[in-house]
């Protein structure tokens, strides 16, 4: 076997051949990614549990078997992170939360018996904003994460862990889950690839529930391709989960090289360019512009009642997130952070007409998307307005006014989970720092995950983006 | 009128049938207030043949070609 010492970077699509080639050992793979998570944990803190010596003795084990000529596909011997609401037999499963702190799973969540199957090998479980209700994964009992490009400031969330971890190196690719854009909120903060799939493509089965109707689990990864490969493992019917559907699942990287010619890109009048930091915009339209010249045609498109995405967000959110945690909140309320049981218990206040209003929204606003995507294969909007800002900061300020940063982070990405069609974000801007300060989001008609890891992948590849390292 | 740390204490007193402490109380106020003033703010007339989203059950048509008919 040849000598590589900076395994930890190289996405699947590298490494794939060169564990199935025996070039490279899954065992010394994996020896690196835990070298590396030792390094760099004490500054970036991306996990709850490593998982060092299970990890060991699956790489030995995936050895052995592609030694045996079985070799399972790509995933076979690539060390995976797991946000940690995915639930592991065996292993603690916290959901970030002190309330959680001794519960330990006797089965595994399908999207982690999935990748179990394909021969992923699993380094550990990883930091998320507390029960997923955040963006910042300032987590009041483990810690907050830090950004691996910018120490001191939010990674996104809520799966912070899963961001941080693969763009310092500490898995070769991360789950995470998606309520209000909590894979692509992270994923664009970190400088990397998160695909948010279609409602009902991937189970949520034994992933702890934030929203059982928003609730969407999905890769993080360092390249759309690899976001791709993953998907291909974890999608499909789940008869444990019944809003799983019985769509074929397609190989979503067949024809991900395609390009873009005779592809129309929809790109918002209203609501996804209104009060964006300059640096961002500008990264974006860029990006678009970028689009254009490789083939597409861009398109503009009206988004009628997104303006009130928020409003139905917060009222679902809260009121599915109170009942979900209600046995919780009478016996181990002390145990939440404080600011996590103020947003389960303001659930409570919202009447069941509230719920159904907001519900009532969602279906204008997803009626609103499906008649823009009569004009358009692709939506191009930014992920995020704004860049990382530093950890402990609770308010942004664009042209002059002042939200949440909550608020602020899921603007953008909410809207998709309410719709449920599959959205994917992708760095699109870097900073004289070499930081990340903008991401692409792009978004997708449900269940057509493959154009939108198509149209991604076109613009990726005219980009250096993938192969950068932060600082560490 | 915003919902007020009382309103969220009787809330929870007569509906909820727990006791929140005062400091709760005035957050949850904070949080869940703007919330339920921005939705009663939207005009439900447009909403009025409007069905809530529903979840847990097919919601879109898969794209199917002619070689899936023939499955």
């Amino acid at each position: 076997m040849s000598s590589y010492d900076d395994l930890p970077f190289l996405p699947v699509t590298e490494l794939a051949p060169l564990l199935s080639s025996r070039q490279v050992s899954p065992v010394e793979l994996t020896h690196q990614v835990l070298e590396r998570i030792e390094a760099v944990e004490p500054k970036v803190n991306a996990y709850i549990t490593v998982l060092a010596d299970e990890a060991m003795a699956q790489a030995k084990a995936a050895e052995r078997n592609i030694a045996m000529g079985n070799y399972l596909g790509p995933f076979h011997g690539i060390p995976v992170g797991l946000k940690d609401l995915l639930m592991t037999r065996g292993v603690r499963t916290t959901a970030g939360s002190a309330v959680l702190e001794d519960f330990v799973p006797d089965e595994d969540a399908t999207t982690v018996t999935r990748l179990r199957q394909a021969g992923a090998i699993f380094t550990g479980k990883l930091n998320l904003h507390e029960f997923a209700f955040g963006v910042t994964t300032n987590n009041w009992t483990f810690g907050p994460t830090h950004n691996p490009w910018m120490p001191g400031h939010i990674p996104g969330g809520s799966s912070g862990g899963s961001a941080a971890a693969v763009a310092a190196g500490e898995c070769i690719a991360a789950l995470g889950s998606d309520t209000g854009g909590s894979i692509r909120i992270p994923a664009a903060l970190c400088g990397n690839v998160g695909l948010m799939p279609t409602y009902g493509r991937v189970s949520r089965y034994g992933a702890l529930a934030l929203s059982w109707s928003l609730d969407h689990v999905g890769p993080m990864t360092r390249t759309v391709t690899d976001a791709a490969l993953m998907l291909n493992v974890i999608a499909g019917y789940d008869p444990m989960d019944t809003a799983t559907q019985p769509v074929p699942v397609p190989d979503y990287t067949d024809g991900i090289e395609g390009g873009l010619t005779g592809l129309r890109v929809g790109v918002p009048r209203n609501y996804f360019f209104e009060r964006i930091h300059p640096e961002v915009k500008q990264g974006v339209e860029q990006a678009i512009a970028r689009l254009g010249e490789l083939g597409a045609d861009i398109v503009e498109v009206d988004l009628p009642w997104v303006e009130h995405s928020l409003l139905a967000e917060f009222a679902i959110v809260m009121a599915e997130a109170t009942s979900y945690h209600e046995h919780l909140l009478r016996t181990r309320a002390d145990k939440y952070a404080p600011d996590i049981r103020v947003l389960l218990e303001a659930g409570e206040a919202i009447s069941g007409p509230m719920y159904l209003k907001a519900q009532r929204l969602r279906t204008m606003i997803k009626q609103s998307f499906r008649a823009a995507m009569e004009q358009c294969d692709v939506i191009a909007t930014p992920t995020l307005p704004h860049p990382p800002v530093p950890i402990g900061q609770d308010t942004v300020t664009i042209d002059g006014v002042e939200e949440t940063t909550l608020d602020c982070m899921v603007r953008y990405t909410c809207p998709v989970d309410l719709s449920g069609q599959p959205a994917i974000a992708l760095p699109c801007a870097f900073n004289d720092q070499n930081q990340p300060v903008a991401s692409l989001q792009l978004i997708g008609r449900p269940f057509d995950e493959a154009t939108i890891c198509r149209a991604a992948r076109a613009y990726e590849a005219t980009t250096d983006f993938a192969t950068r390292r932060p600082p560490l | 009128m915003p919902l007020s740390r009382e309103a969220v204490e009787r809330l929870f007193a007569e509906q909820v049938g727990r006791d929140i402490p005062p400091d709760v109380a005035e957050a949850v106020a904070a949080v869940a207030g703007p919330i339920i003033d921005g939705l009663n703010a939207i005009d439900p007339e447009p909403l009025w043949l409007v069905e809530p989203s529903t979840v847990f059950e097919p919601r879109y048509p898969a794209e199917r070609s002619d070689e899936d008919e023939l499955l």
